[in-house]
């Protein structure tokens, strides 16, 4: 007898747990009423943005340098003229303190360049170069090619990221 | 259970109630769940307004909240100045800076038509000039000024009609002389003690920069300190025209409202405020029509320039746009690296980092910003599209450029598509954002 109490409530349990999920599966979610959403900290709202050391070092593609690269804008959002900072490493670790970097890049999938002619303005010392006039001016995936000479060597590399 | 059955004959009657009660409280869950469903979105029409996380971060990032206050413009010292603004505000409706008084900003940028003429291009005397007047409103905070960006402020901006034989047709030294004469105290409340140009064999009455070879022969004859000081006193005008045009700026829109209801994900209140047509349109904006690849941002504009393979108008030649625009603005001597300029060196940043080599200037013309958009028809910068319908036929088919590249792919969207793409468009219109009193001429109180 309890047995099939039991067996009774078990299954009325389960085809009510069934009915439910079917339906919330079809019903919209639930309103959700005006500053209730705790993830809106966390909600990207730039149309396109990173954080400004999004991007790993790397080194260039016949491995002579590392290099880093860090905006000075915290995150990079999309149609504000801003600064970097680039640093450069030999393979070693030693700082390279005498580069002279060429920059391009762009949105190879639009088939665009960046929308500024960004450059090296500045050589700050130990490594680090200071890059002027970056702006990106629509989210998507970017690319920005450095060129690195240094003395009579010569190494480049291709940074890929997003802004989402 | 089988066995539980033909155990007792005495329990058959609960075999039945049992279930029977489990079925109704089953039938109870499942109608309750239903008219609370039904009573949230009795037709459905919440179903259009369900937007994941990113895309209600991509609607709140084209909301005029997001707009920051208006940044100094450093190379106009009295960008902010309250009697600059006033002064300016004189001069863009003043007719009496044209050399027939026929002719004032106001002419072409009417502020009952967002600063804008509804013409395919602006005309003046019955002339057309080479392009389409834009709207000004929100102008303020883009970093080129014209179509094609061949200014780098709104103060060098708006010197250049003066001068123009289609538009003011006036010379810098009519100018100077004319607004030393008429607004001199206002002058000299914003700039300081004018300088003294009486003397006609130092400052002749017509001289300037010109077309015109007498005007130019007059000018070139005058001393380069002479032609500084009437240079100083003609950026003057122009800054305090910018100061006006400043004010001018955009209001919030019933998009606005939506996309403060999206970040809440208050559905009732989306639904509220946008049709299911409208809020199909928006969606189409930020994802499958891909308009915010260039109109982002809360002016719906990312300040650039894209060649999207306009077809020149019948007879007209090609229209260059930015590939040439870029050499006239770093030679012009009014931009902010000049003399004129009140800027530093570092803060002049766009000029520095102009971009001038690059296929993708050829036939590049500024983004336009889509606030107020379905109000200030003609569209484009030849004014060659009569409505937003013919806009989105030229989006839909995207017909390559050339010369050039075009920044466009076909869209290729359905009638009722494209149907929803203008109905979001038309929620984007609001009345500016301008004091009252700047929106008509000021009274003469001087």
């Amino acid at each position: 007898m309890m047995r099939f109490f039991v067996l009774l409530l078990l299954t009325t349990l389960l085809l009510t747990t069934l009915l439910l999920s079917a339906c919330s599966g079809v019903a919209a979610p639930p309103l959700q009423p005006a500053g209730e959403n705790m993830a809106m900290d966390s909600m990207d709202m730039s149309g396109g943005s990173m954080p400004a050391n999004a991007l790993d070092p790397q080194t260039t593609e016949n491995g002579l340098f590392t290099v880093s690269a860090v905006s000075h804008l915290d995150p990079v959002v999309i149609n504000e003229t801003h600064t970097w900072t680039l640093h450069i490493e030999t393979a070693d670790g030693e700082p390279v303190t005498d580069a002279e970097i060429a920059v391009d890049g762009g949105m190879p999938a639009h088939n665009h360049g960046f929308p500024t002619a960004p450059r090296v303005t500045e050589n700050l010392g130990d490594g680090d170069y200071l890059l002027e006039g970056m702006r990106f001016n629509m989210g998507g995936m970017w690319v920005m090619t450095l060129e690195i000479r240094s003395g009579d060597q010569n190494d480049s590399l291709t940074f890929e990221f997003e802004l989402k | 259970m089988i066995w539980i059955y033909r155990k007792s004959k005495e329990r058959s009657w609960s075999t039945l109630f049992y279930p029977t009660v489990g079925l109704l409280v089953l039938a109870t869950g499942f109608i309750v769940l239903y008219s609370v469903r039904q009573s949230n979105d009795p037709t459905g029409r919440l179903e259009k307004h369900q937007w994941t996380e990113a895309e209600r971060g991509l609607i709140a990032s084209l909301s005029i909240d997001r707009l920051p206050a208006l940044r100094p413009d450093p190379s106009n010292a009295v960008g902010d100045d309250p009697n600059a603004i006033a002064l300016g505000h004189a001069l863009f409706f003043d007719s009496g800076l044209s050399d027939d008084a026929t002719v004032s900003c106001a002419s072409c940028h009417q502020p009952n038509l967002y600063f804008s003429d509804g013409k395919v291009k602006a005309n003046v005397r019955g002339v057309d000039t080479p392009r389409h007047t834009p709207s000004i409103v929100g102008l303020a905070y883009s970093d080129w000024f014209y179509w094609d960006g061949r200014k780098d402020s709104q103060w060098a901006q708006a010197l250049a009609p003066q001068e123009a034989t289609i538009e003011h047709r006036g010379n810098r030294m009519g100018h100077a002389r004319y607004v030393l004469d008429t607004y001199g105290q206002a002058y000299e409340m914003i700039f300081g003690p004018a300088p003294d140009i009486s003397d006609e064999s130092r400052f002749p009455a017509v001289a300037g920069p010109l077309e015109d070879t007498a005007a130019r022969a007059a000018w070139e004859a005058m001393t380069e300190d002479d032609r500084q000081t009437i240079n100083r006193i003609f950026a003057n005008i122009g800054k305090a025209m910018a100061a006006y045009e400043r004010k001018i700026l955009p209001g919030p829109s019933r998009f606005d409202d939506y996309a403060a209801a999206a970040l809440a994900n208050d559905r009732m209140r989306m639904a509220e405020l946008f049709s299911a047509e409208e809020a199909d349109g928006l969606r189409l904006f930020i994802d499958e029509a891909q308009c915010t690849d260039c109109h982002n941002g809360p002016l719906f504009t990312n300040g650039t320039f894209h060649n999207i393979g306009l077809p020149s108008m019948p007879g007209a030649p090609f229209d260059q746009g930015r590939s040439l625009a870029t050499l006239q603005v770093i030679t012009d001597e009014f931009n902010c690296l000049g003399a004129y300029s009140d800027a530093t060196i570092e803060e002049c940043v766009e000029l520095r980092f102009i971009k001038i080599e690059g296929e993708e200037l050829i036939g590049a013309f500024k983004v336009p910003s889509l606030r107020n958009i379905a109000n200030t028809a003609p569209y484009m910068h030849n004014g060659m599209f009569a409505d937003l319908d013919a806009v989105l036929r030229h989006y839909n088919a995207a017909p390559p450029a050339f010369p050039g590249h075009s920044d466009l792919v076909p869209l290729a969207l359905t009638t009722a598509q494209s149907g929803a793409l203008k109905a979001f468009l038309h929620t984007l219109s609001a009345p500016p954002n301008v004091p009252a009193a700047l929106l008509t001429p000021p009274t003469r109180s001087e």
